[in-house]
Formats: structure tokens, sequence, C-alpha cells
């Protein structure tokens, strides 16, 4: 336990921040996404939320103690939450409960306890189960339902409506069709085979770019706007955090730079299909989640400025290589993945200068001197 | 509320900004920004509602006792030329400084010594021997109590000659400030005149930043002596041979800003045409940033320049004085009056009415906080000092040192609870907020680690002996991890390490293998012990002497008798006991030594 034996003494201020109060705020800035999700993906995110809060919460609890340590004190610090919440955005809405439940078996027990508990994990959790899950069940993660979008004119089903709620719970909880009085008709054109969030070039070929409309409205419930709106409710809970002082601004600021770059770098008009738009790699991937909300979990980020800079141009161009060049699913979550594991690295080399101490430049310069 | 990233711009950099655009006083030189550091409120306007209540007037009366700590400053204790029963008057010396690096003291208050080798309580326990306070209190230490009669009366004639300061000489007036017992008043308590003794200074800043909570003792002091301050800074340019003064203060605290500019301008003034650059004095407005007003934070803030580590500043040419200690040299060397009396802030909000005093140093707390109407049933913690930098006073009779610029008498609604047992602190999640406002741009949750696992040299080389206990990353941290306490205890262990212990421990070393050896040669006779016996026994039950049937070509040759070798074997037996118990006894005496 952490408890102090030694004598009580200064600072005696009261503190300013807890750790509840860090992630709960983090919490309210995914809000605006929780809200743009449902409402252009149906309830299917919500019952995933759902699952993967009640069952992180209850994991977390047997992991406590299992571990011999004090269980409402350890859940309390609401980051299993945070974990559950940002794996939902990563799940398919739709995807049955099995997909969300393994989920954060994963992130909790592998992503976090086995490291030894919030702070002490290498990965992030929920990167980690997202792409554990990417592997072990590609076809569930990689079909997603999308009831009502404007790409389905000939199946208008409003999500939100409780035709639409009902449909996303049968395909939740496959268990359910067979007491459904109004079975959901399973038909081929419900499923949308994959998403930006899984792939720009898989993305290309299908309904969605095709589905862009002449004039859409911005809350029309296109697959499009759907993705985009998305990302700019990110962009909206991550400046939130910026300006509670949540995060700092050098991971997604430098990883929203990269990408950017990198993408007008290499874009040619004309060749969207094989390069894509600096616009589409900002805002119709899950880029900028990944920039504000899990390249910047604390504990597997570096410390320094300096670090963190140099972190954040490593996840972007991790991430853009693999979109672009490399042949997996995803791209977000697996550069953030690699990029964790050279964070001790970073931290190690760019670990700051006290005041008073001799430059970086110049020690190096003297241990050079001094092996030359 | 205190601010991490959010809106620190504004503070540090456009609201002193915008009062320069505003025709604010000067902004001399250009600033440098100062890493790090929180913006807490300041609960500054609780004492500063009031003037400053003078000792004794009023309802502030003499208390009946003044306790006088023997070491009040950082050096070596005074030694006291008084015996008990003797009459002392006001500013009359009762303690002479012990040697060049010695402090004096002087009687506040006329009255009897009742006693010179009072213990005073230990106060808090050591954990940075470099501070000062905790050096003079962390054991029982000397003090000399007064009991006051009350005529707070002076001895004719003991004051100085009061001759213009500009006219004598540096190392006259430095010896005024040696007299007068002076010593560093803004939490130090390092000798005045030592450091006025430093050659080749070019820079004297005045540090009037005060930035931490709570405290007003300085702002008042500037408010209401603002010429005083000017004064004294002046001397001590005088004495120390600077080429510029600038007093550095905290852009929000507008009243002592225009008083101190007034004084500023008025002597500006004065000295035109003639002479008007020879004073080189002026006054800088610094961000309200807690800790600009630590000494280096407040020179690199001044003037860019990074002392390095395990430097002083004078080192770079650069004497930092408070503003309390220049009015203190003013006093000393124009009037001739000893240090006896300090301005200190009595707030918090257990308190009826919070307010700065003038009081006589050695006053006992209890004295003080009767005054101002303490309301025990709220009175979580007394700190002597401000939250972040102060001590807990666990004794009410604790007095007032030559240092104690703030008694905050501390509710729940300013005070956190203590991390013990049955609060404990959570682990760390790296979430940096304790990097980002550290001033000396340290990694303090790597310094935590390293103190936590016992990492000396990580510790070290992460430069824990950088970190100024400022406080400020423990205050944000999330996970309310009592940081500096466990700096403080892993600076104490590696201090001890460095020298006495390492002796003891070799010795330990040395002693333990002794043991061993003569544990083993008890072991060893013990067995020879055991082994003849069992012969004995074996010969008693009537076995053959030896196991092994004896060769018959043997046998004729061996001329002792069983009686014989019975004999024998007892006598080894005896010797080998005597040795025994002469082995253990020398053990044992050894064992004693150790304890
Ligand atoms: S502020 Fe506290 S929790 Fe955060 S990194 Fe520093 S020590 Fe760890
Ligand atoms: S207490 Fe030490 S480590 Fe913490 S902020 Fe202050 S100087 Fe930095």
């Amino acid at each position: 336990m952490n408890n102090v034996s030694h004598k009580v003494s200064s600072p005696f201020l009261k503190p300013v921040y807890s750790v509840p109060g860090v992630m709960a705020t983090v919490l309210l800035a995914l809000l605006p996404a929780a809200i743009c999700y449902t409402w252009f993906f149906g309830a299917g995110f919500l019952i995933n939320l759902l699952i993967t809060s009640t069952l992180g919460l209850l994991l977390e609890a047997l992991v406590m103690r299992a571990r011999g340590k004090p269980v409402f004190f350890y859940l309390g610090d609401l980051s299993i939450l945070v974990t559950a919440a940002l794996l939902s955005f990563a799940l398919p809405p739709g995807s049955p409960w099995w997909i969300a439940t393994s989920g954060i078996f994963i992130a909790c027990v592998f992503g976090k306890h086995v490291f030894g508990g919030l702070g002490h994990n290498i990965f992030n959790p929920a990167a980690l189960a997202y792409v554990s899950l990417l592997i072990l069940f590609p076809l569930q993660m990689t079909g997603w339902y999308l009831p009502g979008s404007g790409s389905y004119a000939e199946a208008p089903i409003d999500p939100l409506s409780a035709y639409g709620v009902y449909t996303s719970l049968q395909l939740s909880f496959p268990w359910l069709r067979d007491f459904a009085l109004t079975p959901f008709p399973v038909r081929p054109d419900g499923f949308a085979t994959a998403t930006p969030l899984i792939e720009y070039k898989f993305a290309a070929p299908s309904r969605i770019l095709m589905a862009e409309p002449d004039g859409f409205t911005l809350w029309e419930r296109g697959a499009r706007t759907g993705w985009e709106m998305l990302s700019v409710s990110f962009a909206l809970g991550g400046l939130f955090l910026l300006w509670r002082g949540i995060i700092s601004w050098h991971i997604p600021f430098t990883v929203v730079a990269v990408v950017f770059v990198l993408s007008s770098l290499f874009y040619q008009p004309g060749q969207e299909a094989i390069f894509g738009s600096p616009w589409l790699h900002l805002f119709s991937t899950s880029t900028l989640i990944g920039a504000f909300f899990i390249a910047t979990d604390p504990a597997s980020s570096p410390s320094s400025a300096l670090g963190k800079v140099i972190y954040g141009a490593l996840i972007g161009i991790a991430m853009y290589s693999i979109r672009i060049w490399g042949s997996y699913l995803d791209s977000v979550a697996l550069a953030i993945l690699a990029v964790n594991m050279c964070s001790p690295l970073i931290d190690q080399l760019t670990a700051r200068t006290p005041l008073g101490h001799p430059s970086r430049v110049k020690r190096w310069l003297s241990a050079w001197k001094k092996t030359a | 509320m205190t601010r991490l990233r959010r809106s620190f711009f504004i503070t540090k950099y456009f609201k002193p900004w915008l009062l320069r655009l505003t025709g604010r006083a000067g902004w001399a030189t250009t600033l440098h920004a100062l890493p790090g550091g929180i913006a807490p409120a300041s609960h500054k306007t609780l004492s500063l509602q009031q003037k400053i209540t003078r000792m004794p007037s009023g309802e502030l009366g003499l208390p009946a006792q003044l306790i006088l700590p023997l070491r009040q400053h950082l050096g070596p204790d005074s030694v006291p030329v008084v015996s008990v029963g003797d009459y002392v008057y006001k500013n009359q010396l009762i303690a002479a400084a012990n040697g060049e690096k010695g402090v004096s003291l002087h009687a506040p208050s006329s009255g009897y010594i009742s006693s010179i080798n009072y213990a005073l309580p230990p106060i808090n326990e050591a954990h940075d021997p470099e501070r000062s306070w905790q050096q003079a209190l962390n054991r029982h230490h000397n003090a000399i109590v007064i009991d006051t009669d009350g005529k707070h009366a002076v001895r004719p004639g003991l004051l100085g000659a009061n001759v213009d300061w500009r006219v004598r000489s540096p190392d006259e007036l430095r010896q005024a400030v040696f007299d007068a017992g002076i010593c560093g008043m803004g939490g130090a308590g390092f000798p005045t005149a030592i450091k006025l003794g430093a050659s080749a200074i070019k820079t004297l800043i005045i540090n009037g930043a005060e930035c931490e909570p709570y405290i007003t003792a300085d702002e008042a002091l500037m408010r209401e002596h603002a010429a005083e301050v000017i004064e004294g800074a002046l001397i001590i340019q005088r004495i120390c041979g600077a080429q510029s003064c600038v007093i550095g203060i905290e852009a929000d605290k507008y009243q002592a800003i225009d008083a101190i500019q007034g004084v500023i301008n008025q002597i500006m003034s004065e000295l035109q045409p003639a002479n008007a650059g020879q004073a080189g004095l002026s006054l800088t407005l610094i961000p309200p940033i807690y800790p600009s007003g630590g000494e280096k934070q407040l020179i690199r803030i001044m003037t860019g320049i990074e002392v390095a580590s395990g430097k002083r500043p004078v080192d770079v040419g650069v004497l930092c004085h408070s503003v309390a200690t220049a009015r203190a040299v003013y006093k000393a060397v124009s009037a001739g009056e000893p240090l006896t009396s300090r301005i200190t802030t009595l707030t918090g909000h257990a308190l009826k009415t919070a307010v700065n005093v003038e009081v006589m140093i050695g006053t006992p707390v209890s004295h003080l906080l009767d005054f101002a109407g303490v309301q025990h049933s709220q009175l979580q913690r007394l700190l002597v000092g401000g939250p972040l930098m102060g001590y807990e006073a666990s004794d009410l009779d604790t007095p007032v040192l030559k240092t104690s610029n703030c008694l905050l008498a501390g509710s729940e609604l300013d005070i956190a609870p203590a991390v013990t047992q049955s609060n404990p602190h959570r682990d760390c999640i790296r979430c940096d907020f304790c990097a980002t406002v550290c001033p000396v741009k340290l990694q303090p949750q790597t310094l935590y680690f390293a103190a936590r696992h016992q990492h000396h040299d990580a510790s070290v080389e992460n430069g824990l002996f950088d970190c100024i206990e400022c406080g400020a990353c423990a205050v944000v941290c999330p996970s309310h991890i009592p940081l500096v306490n466990y700096y403080r205890e892993e600076k104490a262990v590696i201090r001890t390490d460095n020298d006495t212990a390492k002796q003891a421990y070799w010795q330990s070393l040395f002693e333990k293998h002794q043991q061993r050896l003569s544990v083993n040669a008890i072991d060893q006779q013990q067995r020879k012990l055991d082994k003849l016996q069992h012969k004995l026994e074996a010969i008693a039950v009537g076995e053959p002497l030896t196991k092994t049937p004896v060769p018959p070509v043997v046998a004729p040759t061996t001329s002792k008798s069983t009686e014989q070798i019975k004999q024998e074997i007892e006598a080894a037996v005896a010797r080998t006991r005597a040795k025994k118990a002469e082995l253990q006894k020398k053990n044992d005496a050894t064992q004693d030594a150790d304890k």
C-alpha cells in the first residue's frame, strides 16, 4: 500500500487534481463523440459500451481482489471506464457480445494488470485489445452494420427508432433472434464490409466513398458524414482536454502534423484511391481519436516534451506508412502499439536536463571526446 | 484554483505585459521565463485588509516570556553572554556570535533572564539539514528565556552613532550588520554579513516576490515602509559594491509596486541631474507564479543567468536579499537597532482575524494566536511558514524566529488531509503534471521511483540534490503522492550514506565477519567435544576402543592401557570445554560491545 511512514511535512496545500477527476474529465471529453457515434451508427455503440463498462468494473474488481489490493479504492480511479469507452469506440457497432467481452478482458488483464496496473502498462490497453481482436476475430471486427445509413437508401431504418435499437440488440445478442417476433432480416446489404476506421485502402472501392452525395447536410446520416463528424467531435474532446491541462499539445499536434505533411506530400489529385487526400487521412479515419486519446495515454508515452514530440512524430510516420504501404487492417492502433514499445528508450534518451546542468548536447560531446 | 497549463500563458506572460502597457511600474529588463511553476489561489487578501499591527500596542501586548533559541540561522550556535537572573534591556546583546560565521542575538524587550539553557522541544524532524529552521529545530535546542517586565526599557546610550551611512565605509557598514545579528529573513537564515562579504558582485537583487500563498509579510512591509526598504537596499548596494540594484516584485502586488515605484522616482529625481545613473536602482515586475521568489528562480527570471548546480549565486556575481532583510539592514545601520522584531503574517481560516503583525522575535506562537482569535475546533494544523515550504509547529510555545515569515492556522479549507495508513496515495500514473510544473526542470516522477526503490545512484543522476523542495509537483500530482516527503527521506539517506553511516557500515561488516569466525571456532570445538564424548560413552559400554578391528601387528606395540586412554580423552574433553567457554565469553563480550 502507498502510505507514508515518514512524518508529514510540506507541502500542505490542497492538491488540485485527482486521478478520478482526471479520468472523469477524459470521459467528459469523450461525450460529444459518444453522442455523435450513437446518432450516426445506432445503439450498437451503447450496447458495447454497456458491456465493456460493466464487465470492466467487474474484472477490475476481481483482479484487484486476486492481487490482494483494496478493491473499491482502485475501482475508484475510474481508469477502467476510460479504457472501456475507448475500446467501445473501436469495436464495430452491431458486433456480437462476446467481441466486447473478450476485448475488455484482454484490455484489463493483459493490457493493464499483467504489467502491474495503472501507470505501469507498456501498451495502451484499449489499443492492445483492439489489435488482438482484429487478429483473433478478423471477420467480426471488419463487418460493420450501419442501419439506415445514407448509403442504403433502399432500406431506410432510423437507427435510433425502436426498430433500429431492436435490430442493434439482435445483432449484439444473436440468441435474441430466436425469441424475436420480427426477426431481423439478415440482408447482405446490411453490412458494410469496410469503413475508413478500418482502412482507407479497403474503403476506397467500397460504397462509402461512392455514397458521397452532392450537397449533403451536416446531420444527415451518411456514412462519410458520420466519420467526419465523429472525427470532429474527437478533436473537440481533445481540445477540451488540452484546455483543462489534462494532456499536453505535443503528442496530438505532432501526430496530426506529421500525418498531414506526409499525406500532402504523397497526395496526387486524381489518385485518391491510392494515397488519399490529407483531409481523408485526418478526418475520415481514426487518426484523431488516436492522436488525442490513445497516443496521449500518459503511462505508455514518454515524459519529456522532446520525447513526446519524437513519439508523436514516430506515430504519425508509422500510421501513414502502415496505412499506405502496409497490409494490415488497421493502422492507428498498430502504429501506437509499435511506438509504445520505443517509449522507454525515448524516455531514456530525452530525459530533461535540470537547470544548472550541462545541456544534453554538451554531455554527449564530452562523452564522445572521452571515448575518442 | 491552481492552474497547470490552462491560462498559464496569461498569468505568466500576458498579465505582466498588460500591466506594462497600462503604465504600471517599470519593466526594466527583458524577462526570462521560469520553467514550470504553479499559480495557486493566493489567499493573500485575507491578511491584507488591515495595516501592520505593532507590538506592543493596544490588544497586542508583550508576551510574559520571550523564548530565544540560540540558533535561528545557518551556522554555529550563539554563545550566551548573560546569566540567569540578569536584568537585560531591550536591544541588549544576550548571546554573542560564535565566530565569523555566527549571528548574535539581542533582547527584544526588557526583563529578567530566567533560563539560558531552556530545552526547546523538537519541532520538526530533520528532512533536509540544509534548511536552517529544521537544522535549528530538529532536536532539543537551547534557548534563552526572558521574563519580560513590560517596561520595554532601552538602556540609554545603547544606540549606535547616528551617522549618515553614505559617508561610512562599506566595512564599517558590514560590521554594523554583523553586530545587529541579521540573517536572511526569507526562510534560509543565512548570515547576512557573510553574504555581504562576497566580492565581485555586479547585480543586487532585492526579492520582493513573496510568491507563496497566504504570506503577505513582505507585501505589507513594502506597502507601509517602502522608503526603509529602498534605503536598506541602497546600503546593501554600497556594502557589496554592486553596479545595479533591482527590486523584483510580483506583478499582482499593486499597492506595493506603487509604493516602491514612488520612492524610487523620488530618489531618482533628487539625484537629478548630477549623478542620475549613479544609483542604478530599478523595479522589475515578475510574473506572479510560484516559486518565482526562490533565489535561483528569481535570478533566472530577472537576469537569465542559470546558476550551475552546486554553485551559489554569488559565484556568478549576483546577490539576492529579501526586502525584510533590507529593512533590517536599514534599521541596523541608520538607528543602530539590532534585529529583534520582524513582520509576520497571521493567517488561515482558523483565525478570526488575519493580520500582519510586527512581533518581537521569541514571542510564543500561542500569544499571537490568542491575539488573532484562533478557533481551536477548526485548527487542523499550525504551520510556521507558508503552506508549500513551511513546517508544522507541533507545540504552541514555538517561538517566532528571525526566519518565520508566516503563521498559518490552517483549517480544513487550507490544509490537505495527510497521506496516512487510512488515506493512502494512489500509484503514479505517469501523467507528467509534476514535470510540467517543476521550476528546476527535474522529472519528479523519475525521482519518485528512484527514491521509492532506493536507487540512490539514479536519484543523484536525476538531480535529486537540485530539487528546491518547492512542493509544486506534489500539489499538482493527481495521485496525491507526497513527493517532497520521498525526496527528503532519500536525501537524508544518501547524505548519511556518504559519511558516518558508511564507516559504520563497513565496521559492522567487519564485526559480523569476526563474529562469524568465532562462532565457527566454537562450533569446531563443540564438534570435537561431541566426538570425544561419543568415544567415552562407547568405552563405557565396553566397545573396543577402535571401531575397526586392531591389526594384530599393531596391538602388541600399544603401551597405553584402557584406563590411560580414558584419562587422556577426559583431559582432552576438559581442554576443549575450557577453550569453548573462553571463546564463548569473548564472543559475548564483543556482542555486548556491539550493543
Ligand atoms: S504528477 Fe504524480 S502521478 Fe503524475 S507523473 Fe508525477 S508523480 Fe506520477
Ligand atoms: S519539489 Fe523539487 S521536484 Fe518537485 S517541483 Fe519543486 S523542485 Fe521540482
